[in-house]
């Protein structure tokens, strides 16, 4: 399947959900053939934006105000209307469709676009997928009209002003020469402009000079007319990123079991390996996306440290997945569709064996990924030294399948050697705690101090230790005055006083870290 | 008891030898434990293959455990190590500071951290690792007592299928029966300052072997030695050439 598909041979299907405020409700209240709408505000008055079926036979639509409609009819059921609930379901709505083609894009706020440009001779043709997808959609509960054309202008066109569901390429001239102008999805304030100078339909603009038009209603008019005529090309923003490599599976009988599914990611894989290889790749993050048969789509992702084509180490990567995410990853009444796609990949060298430090390496790596997967990615980590004075930046954690290149720890053993820093604590507090101390001299270490409720004499002191902060740090400017100090009971602390001590009467004290 | 049975008796034993111990551990080596705990950590090095526990004796202390602990890994092993705990333990007690591993003879790049949200978590790494060929040491921190001998046992299996070595390190000793090969509960104890400058000394450990499966318990105190990167026996305290301040005596120091 490829990215992205010449204007000539796209072919756009454009749905259009007639009804979707209306049949979320229903979904969610039950089915109701009463007549049901849904109002909101506009202006300054109640209208309905949404009606059902059985409130159309009774000859009201959107725009009525909702005291209108309650005078003419009381039995009318209203309920308030929650653009946040349709936008979240038509989102869900195009998250299914992916199943069909990747190249899948919302067309708010009721429609979704597809391109079935390479795709549509895997289910059979054209009229076979529209019919397929049609009767999938009805088995929602969701009322649709579906077109397919060439162009997204043409296709959109086609699904809520004509009653035709397959539009040639080439016909779409003919196809919109009787269309309204709001057809081409034009501002209504537009397509009223040129309603007051006699153009109604598209056929009238279609044979004018072009330059009068773009200069009376601007370049908009004639932009849309090219592309729904297929003259310049509007492609098509697929709404989740396409993967480079993809293998998918629909199944003629759903699988629920877990060992199926990861039987299924392994032959998958297998076919991606042969991909891969020819394209020299390797995975650096796979996704299995798995349709259920009630329209949920249940995606799971995992990472690796460096990349891989193996099929055993991909179903390896999964198995910690599934385990981690088991209460999560609710097979319903089972998948029917299975989709393993590479998100992201990476040139991989050919396969080496034998040599044995690389074979440490790469079993720490095997480690890395599956602990990773099991845990999460931030979860395993490495330390990284960081050029810096700070403490608390010295040594950063990153996680540990991110690529370290230098790890910067030579570096700062060469440092250490030549400023001869003073030890540093085996383990350091992430936020330094503060304590109360007191000093027997003002810039001296402390004579005694109380820390966690525990009073602690000091017997021995090292420092003081000068750390400044970085100067473009306002707020935490202070310098800090670092002091290794030996309590009676032979406990080793690290602990700094907060600023120079002629700057406050009241100097604050902080436990940073422990020595062993 | 008649010949058959004894015999059955007999066949059954060397059955259950053979299933619990993949590799027969030698007796010889952990005579040196009870009686010279600086082999321990020196030429012999701590016993692979096994699981060994070392607590803190207060929550205090924490960090003189830390430090044992990881001198016992840096020791047995030249490999990858792994460090694993619970969130709330890097709250409470601080997280691992690379520059302060470089101390122990233990490069933080040799390092990979784990952080769990969940003691069983910590416990599946901790068998993972072992089972990795490329990982030489894992270290796990715990502040709940009560691991159980099951958890302990099969920790012990992972360590022995590739002669890795397992370490429990603990905020507060536990009494619950384990399958450890040895527990230890560590302490503080005060060093020996440099005379001229009152600055803290070499840093120092009370060590407390208190169950070992392989020989005989004991008590010492073991001073960090900086050249050879390992503890060691304090020597007899020495006497500082000038005279402590009278007004801030020191504790006199534990013997061996």
């Amino acid at each position: 399947m490829t990215n992205e598909t010449s204007p000539a041979r796209q072919r756009i299907v454009s749905l259009w959900f007639k009804r979707l405020s209306t049949d979320r409700v229903a979904r969610q209240q039950g089915r109701d053939p009463r007549p049901l709408a849904v109002f909101g505000k506009r202006g300054n008055a109640d209208c309905l934006t949404a009606i059902n079926a059985a409130a159309e036979r009774l000859g009201l639509h959107p725009g009525v105000t909702l005291s209108h409609a309650r005078a003419l009819h009381p039995d009318l059921a209203v309920v308030a209307e929650d653009a946040a609930a349709d936008a979240q379901l038509l989102d869900r709505l195009t998250g299914w469709c992916v199943r069909y083609t990747p190249l899948v894009s919302d067309d708010a706020p009721d429609g979704v676009l597809l391109d079935i440009g390479g795709c549509a001779h895997l289910f059979g043709g054209e009229q076979a997928l529209i019919d397929d997808l049609a009767a999938r959609v009805a088995g929602f509960g969701f009322t649709l009209r579906i077109a397919v054309a060439g162009t997204i202008g043409a296709a959109w066109a086609a699904a809520r002003y004509t009653a035709k569901t397959i539009v040639a390429s080439g016909d779409e001239r003919a196809m919109l020469a009787p269309l309204p102008l709001v057809a081409l999805r034009i501002p209504g304030e537009t397509a009223a402009t040129l309603a007051r100078v006699g153009l109604n339909r598209i056929g009238d603009t279609l044979d004018m000079p072009r330059a009068p038009l773009a200069a009376r209603f601007g370049p908009g008019l004639l932009r849309q007319l090219d592309r729904a005529l297929g003259k310049e090309s509007e492609p098509l923003e697929p709404r989740l990123p396409v993967a480079p490599y993809i293998a998918e599976q629909r199944f003629a009988e759903p699988i629920a079991r877990e060992e199926d599914v990861l039987a299924i990611t392994e032959r998958l894989a297998g076919r991606l390996k042969i991909l891969l290889e020819r394209g020299g790749d390797g995975a650096r993050h796979v996704e299995l996306a798995l349709f259920r048969t009630d329209g949920a789509v249940q995606r799971i992702a995992a990472g690796t440290s460096r990349p891989i084509r193996d099929p055993g180490e991909i179903r390896a990567l999964f198995v910690e997945r599934l385990a981690a995410l088991a209460d999560e990853v609710d097979p319903g009444f089972g998948y029917d569709m299975a989709r393993l796609s590479v998100t992201c990949a990476e040139p991989c060298p050919p396969e080496q064996i034998g040599l044995g430090g690389s074979e440490d390496q790469a079993e720490l790596d095997r480690l890395v990924d599956r602990l990773s997967a099991r845990l999460g990615a931030r979860r395993v980590t490495r330390m990284i030294a960081h050029d810096s004075h700070i403490p608390e930046l010295a040594s950063v954690t990153v996680p540990a399948q991110t690529d370290a290149g230098d790890d910067g720890w030579t570096a700062y053993r060469n440092f250490r050697e030549s400023e001869g820093l003073s030890p540093r604590p085996l383990r350091l507090f992430a936020r330094p705690e503060p304590i109360e101390a007191i000093a027997s001299v003002p810039d001296g270490p402390p004579a005694r101090f109380r820390w966690r409720r525990a009073q602690h004499e000091v017997a021995a002191a090292e420092g003081p230790e000068r750390i400044e902060n970085t100067w473009w740090n306002e707020e935490e400017g202070v310098a800090r005055d670092y002091f290794r100090v030996e309590d009676t009971n032979g406990l080793r602390f690290w602990l700094y006083r907060a600023g120079l001590y002629r700057d406050t009467t009241e100097p604050r004290w902080f436990m940073h870290g422990l020595f062993a | 008891m008649t010949l058959s049975a004894a015999n059955t008796l007999a066949a059954l034993r060397r059955d259950i030898a053979s299933l619990e111990a993949a590799r027969p551990v030698s007796r010889t080596r952990h005579h040196r434990l009870d009686r010279e705990p600086a082999m321990f950590c020196a030429a012999g090095g701590p016993l692979r293959g096994a699981l060994h526990e070392i607590a803190a004796a207060r929550e205090s202390e924490i960090a003189a455990a830390t430090g044992f602990a990881l001198a016992l890994a840096a020791r047995a092993t030249s490999r990858a190590v792994l460090w694993t705990g619970e969130d709330m333990a890097c709250a409470e007690s601080g997280a691992l500071h690379g520059p302060g591993l470089d101390l122990f003879g233990l490069a933080p790049e040799r390092f990979l951290a784990v952080q769990a949200a969940h003691p069983r978590d910590v416990l599946w790494t901790m068998e993972e690792a072992l089972r990795c060929a490329a990982v030489g040491a894992v270290i796990g921190e715990f502040r709940r007592s009560g691991l159980g001998l099951t958890a302990t046992r099969r920790l012990s299996l992972a360590a022995a299928s590739n002669h890795g070595i397992a370490l429990l390190l603990r905020t507060t000793p536990d009494v619950e029966p384990s399958a450890a090969a040895t527990r230890w509960v560590i302490g503080a104890a005060p060093s020996a300052p440099h005379a001229a400058s009152h600055a803290p000394g070499s840093p120092r450990i009370e060590a407390q072997l208190v169950r070992n499966r392989f020989g005989e318990p004991g008590t010492w105190t073991l001073e960090w030695n900086d050249d050879e990167r390992n503890f060691a026996r304090a020597p007899a305290d020495r006497e500082p050439v000038v005279q402590a301040a009278f007004d801030r005596p020191r504790r006199a120091a534990a013997g061996p």
